[in-house]
């Protein structure tokens, strides 16, 4: 699925989308991603399904907070080494159960903005649809060299509490990750 | 040396691995008492400690694998050792295997407690009772925001604005705003003035209100906090035929905002431990069997390093005790400790000492009696003398060459038992030796004569006895040598000496016997009558004619008194046969010669007028004997051969007489012995002499196939 946004101040737009490669992890996959400048800054437009486990659930209603990273890199490719990372940005959104009012909250840690939802779905959903997203500037790059872009969507185990982590590193219940979602910039 | 380095470096890093993950769970334990140290270190203490545990396990491993090996090589040590470490295991891991179980139940017991039915249920209750606090108000103002609703779908549109703030403060709303069933605001009052955009309900609450259902909850605002939001569908009747909604905002109070947040807080930290209590019981499991492995490895390790600190001195006595059965005898143990064990060492160590010592005296006093009979052996072999020692009951232990070169015989025949059956030629002497053993003579000395072919042999036999311990008798020393040489040297010396005396005293008075015989024969031939003439003639005649022989017999006799000089040279000793065979073929024709000569004899070193002599003489006792024997043959042979490995010439003279006279048998050689009428008994001497300064051997013998005797004479080649 392509996805088109209109803007009055948009001078061009480079649009690298991979529609129908659907990335499968284990409850997470990513739709699409647009990268695009606007005023010489590359933005990042992502859309993302994420389904949480019957254990991850059971445990948000339980008062756990999750912490859901989304992973932006900008790697710059070498023919003879691994690829070098040129640039990374994290998008960080806390996912919490009130259980007065069933209500769930997103916070983004990145702007500190809180979200209240009715419901998971429309709190997962906040979560997955990234819109504009502020990247790099566009002078970053260079001529000559290719460039990849990568993002990723996963649930942070380091941010779940100490006793949970042993079990939650080796379990399945908890190994909530997309998989690295490539394209070239 | 470079084994102890390597297993005193695994000791080393053993034990700092010990302190390292003792450390380590001392930190774990003070993380679980302290929730910013667990965030921070629990998952790097636990990852330490699994990695020490898998080091101490191969630690382990390791000397397992070393223990097997031993135990296939059979080494000294290996079988104490795994009893040792059986012990040791079993004895430290059943305590902590028991602590381990009562840890466990305790823990599942102590976390449970934490946890009260009553505390949860209270709880739940608390929060519910939040709930129909708010519910009860929620109705209330649902209820109004309703007639609101109604109140509002009469109003005209235009009137709206300035009726809307006036509503709002009637129902004491924080914010109402009406809105399209899309979410479009239309008219909003607030009373936070500082708020310039309204907040929105949610997408999911427009769709509730599309199926026209109304919207009542507690939500968080932003910047406002908890708040009651309801929202309702405008009534499609009226003047309004608009579809739009009412959301009215209302606030809690902030005690009750306050009250609701405490519970709702404390009821999510109950849960979230409730949820993570078998997270808790999980972590707890992991460092109380992290400890139970440690102190298990760390036991078994122990077990390991004791059982081999224990039965590395024994194995150490083992492997001496080995060496000295070898004869290693310079093995010293090193003193593990100032114990038992030590003293048994040190005591080991003694004891290796001593062994030593005594080790080194035997070896010089065998090395001293080593030398003493290879001296003596040197001695002994040195000696002309035959030395036979005979133990007490006379048989023979030892002998030197000598006593074999004069027995002639082998060196190894003398330790024959049957040594009289084998050599009858010795029996004169072993008679000899037993006779002066059984009287017992301490010191006795004989002279003995053994008969051989080619002369007797004269021994001069000395004995003497060995006394033991209590003056028993042990062994007998018997001396012998053979002074043949010295009696025949003696006798012939004598002889000579009488010979030559004979000859002068006999041979000066013959010729003026012989001149006065012949002038008186001269003088009174003529001149006396013819019957006294014949008397005259006949007695002076039988004077000359026995002077004559009497001077045949005074040269004889001087022959043989004469000193050996002789001029040796290379002879053809066949020539010389030849010359004797033609020489009495024509003088006797009535013998039948039979000649046995190998044409290609060696050659020899001789004089050659006395070897001519000897077949002379030789030959003319040959015909001798032959005149008085029936059958007038002679036989003359003449062949090489090997004996010891030295070629010699064998020259043989066989008569067909009468033989040798037994009565003469054993004197025959002598000078004066003779069976015949005019012999002078000197011939067979003078051969004797002659063959003997050549080297070589003569002797006579009785024909053994037919009559007569045979003269055999050995010559050595010329080289």
């Amino acid at each position: 699925m392509l996805i088109r946004r209109k803007k009055i101040n948009l001078i061009f737009i480079v649009l690298t989308v991979y529609v129908n490669q659907f990335v499968y992890a284990d409850g997470v996959n990513i739709n699409s991603t647009i990268t695009y400048i606007d005023n010489n800054i590359y933005y990042l437009d992502t859309s993302s399904e994420l389904t949480l486990t019957d254990e991850s659930y059971r445990a948000l209603r339980q008062g756990i907070s999750f912490e859901i990273h989304t992973d932006f890199q900008l790697l710059k490719k070498r023919k003879w080494l691994w690829d070098k990372i040129v640039f990374r940005k994290k998008l960080i959104y806390k996912l919490e159960h009130k259980p007065l009012t069933e209500n769930f909250l997103v916070t983004n840690l990145n702007t500190e903005i809180v979200n209240y939802y009715k419901n998971l779905d429309a709190a997962i959903n906040a979560i997955c649809n990234i819109s504009k997203m502020k990247l790099f500037d566009k002078n970053k790059l260079k001529k000559n060299i290719k460039y990849i872009a990568r993002v990723r969507l996963y649930l942070d185990i380091d941010s779940l509490p100490s006793p949970l982590r042993p079990r939650a590193y080796f379990s399945s219940d908890w190994n909530i990750s997309s998989q690295w979602y490539r394209w070239e910039i | 040396m470079k084994i102890k380095k390597g297993g005193k470096i695994i000791t080393l890093i053993g034990l700092c691995l010990f302190i390292f993950m003792l450390s380590s769970l001392l930190m774990m334990s003070k993380t679980l008492q302290n929730s910013e140290l667990f965030d921070r270190f629990y998952l790097g203490l636990l990852l330490f400690n699994a990695l020490g545990l898998v080091s101490l396990s191969i630690l382990i491993i390791l000397n397992l694998k070393r223990l097997i090996r031993q135990l296939k090589n059979r080494v000294i040590g290996s079988r104490m050792t795994v009893r040792i470490v059986i012990l040791f295991s079993l004895l430290s891991v059943t305590p902590v295997l028991v602590v381990y179980y009562f840890s466990l139940d305790f823990l599942h017991r102590g976390i449970d407690s934490w946890f009260d039915l009553r505390v949860e249920k209270a709880l739940d209750d608390s929060l519910e009772l939040s709930r129909l606090a708010l519910d009860v108000r929620m109705r209330e103002l649902l209820n109004t925001t309703k007639k609101i609703a109604e109140e509002l779908g009469e109003t005209n549109d235009l009137e709206l604005p300035f009726y809307i703030n006036q509503i709002r403060d009637r129902i004491n709303a924080n914010e109402l705003t009406l809105l399209t069933r899309k979410g479009v605001i239309l008219v909003s009052s607030s009373k936070d003035t500082k708020s310039l955009v309204p907040n929105t309900p949610e997408e999911t609450i427009l769709l509730q209100l599309i199926q026209n259902n109304s919207y009542i909850g507690i939500d968080l605002i932003k910047n406002k906090g908890l708040m009651i939001r309801s929202v309702v569908n405008l009534p499609t009747t009226g003047l309004n035929k608009k579809e739009e909604v009412l959301q009215a905002l209302f606030p809690i109070s902030e005690r009750m905002n306050k009250l609701a947040a405490n519970v709702q807080t404390s009821f999510i930290e109950y849960q979230e431990l409730s949820y993570l209590r078998e997270q808790l019981k999980f972590s707890f499991i992991i460092i109380l069997t992290l400890v139970l492995l440690f102190s298990v490895f760390s036991a078994v390790w122990a077990a390991f390093y004791s059982a081999r600190t224990l039965s590395a001195p024994i194995k150490d006595l083992a492997q001496g005790t080995r060496d000295i059965a070898k004869g290693n005898y310079n093995t010293k143990l090193p003193i593990p400790s100032n114990d038992e064990l030590g003293f048994l060492v040190a005591s080991f160590n003694d004891m290796t000492d001593k062994i030593s010592q005594a080790r080194d005296n035997a070896k010089n006093s065998q090395e001293e009696a080593e030398s003493q009979q290879i001296y003596l052996e040197t001695i002994l072999s040195r000696l002309s003398s035959g030395v036979i020692v005979l133990n007490k009951d006379g048989e023979i232990e030892k002998s030197n060459i000598s006593a074999a070169q004069i027995l002639q015989v082998d060196a190894d025949a003398l330790n024959n038992k049957n040594i009289i059956n084998a050599f009858p030629k010795l029996t004169n002497f072993f008679e000899c030796i037993s006779n002066n053993i059984s009287e017992k003579n301490d010191d006795w000395r004989e002279q003995i004569t053994l008969s051989e072919k080619t002369g007797n042999q004269i021994l001069m036999i000395n004995g003497s006895i060995l006394t033991g311990p209590n003056n028993s008798v042990s062994k007998h020393i018997i001396v012998f040598d053979e002074i043949t040489a010295l009696v025949q040297g003696q006798r012939d010396a004598v002889w000579s000496e009488i010979a030559r005396r004979l000859a002068h005293e006999i041979k000066n008075p013959l010729t003026p016997i012989q001149l006065a015989a012949e002038r008186l024969r001269n003088k009174y031939l003529l001149s006396l009558d013819p019957n006294n003439v014949e008397m005259l003639d006949r007695m002076t005649n039988t004077i000359i004619q026995q002077v004559e022989t009497m001077k045949v017999m005074v040269n004889d006799f001087s022959d043989y008194a004469r000193s050996s000089d002789s001029k040796k040279e290379e002879i053809e000793i066949v020539h010389l046969l030849q010359e004797g065979v033609d020489l009495f073929g024509n003088m006797d024709h009535g013998s039948k010669i039979e000649i046995d000569i190998k044409t290609s004899l060696p050659k020899i070193q001789g004089d050659e007028k006395k070897l001519r002599q000897v077949l002379n003489n030789l030959l003319t006792n040959a015909v001798d004997a032959n005149e008085m024997g029936d059958d007038n043959s002679l036989k003359i042979s003449a062949k090489v051969l090997d004996i010891e490995d030295n070629e010699i010439i064998e020259i043989r003279i066989m008569d067909s007489g009468a033989g040798i006279d037994p009565l003469v048998e054993n004197n025959l050689l002598e000078p004066y012995i003779t069976t015949k009428e005019k012999g002078t008994g000197l011939g067979l001497a003078i051969v004797k002499k002659i063959i003997d300064e050549h080297s070589g051997t003569f002797w006579l013998e009785n024909n053994t196939k037919q009559n007569g005797a045979c003269a055999v004479i050995r010559l050595p080649i010329y080289s």
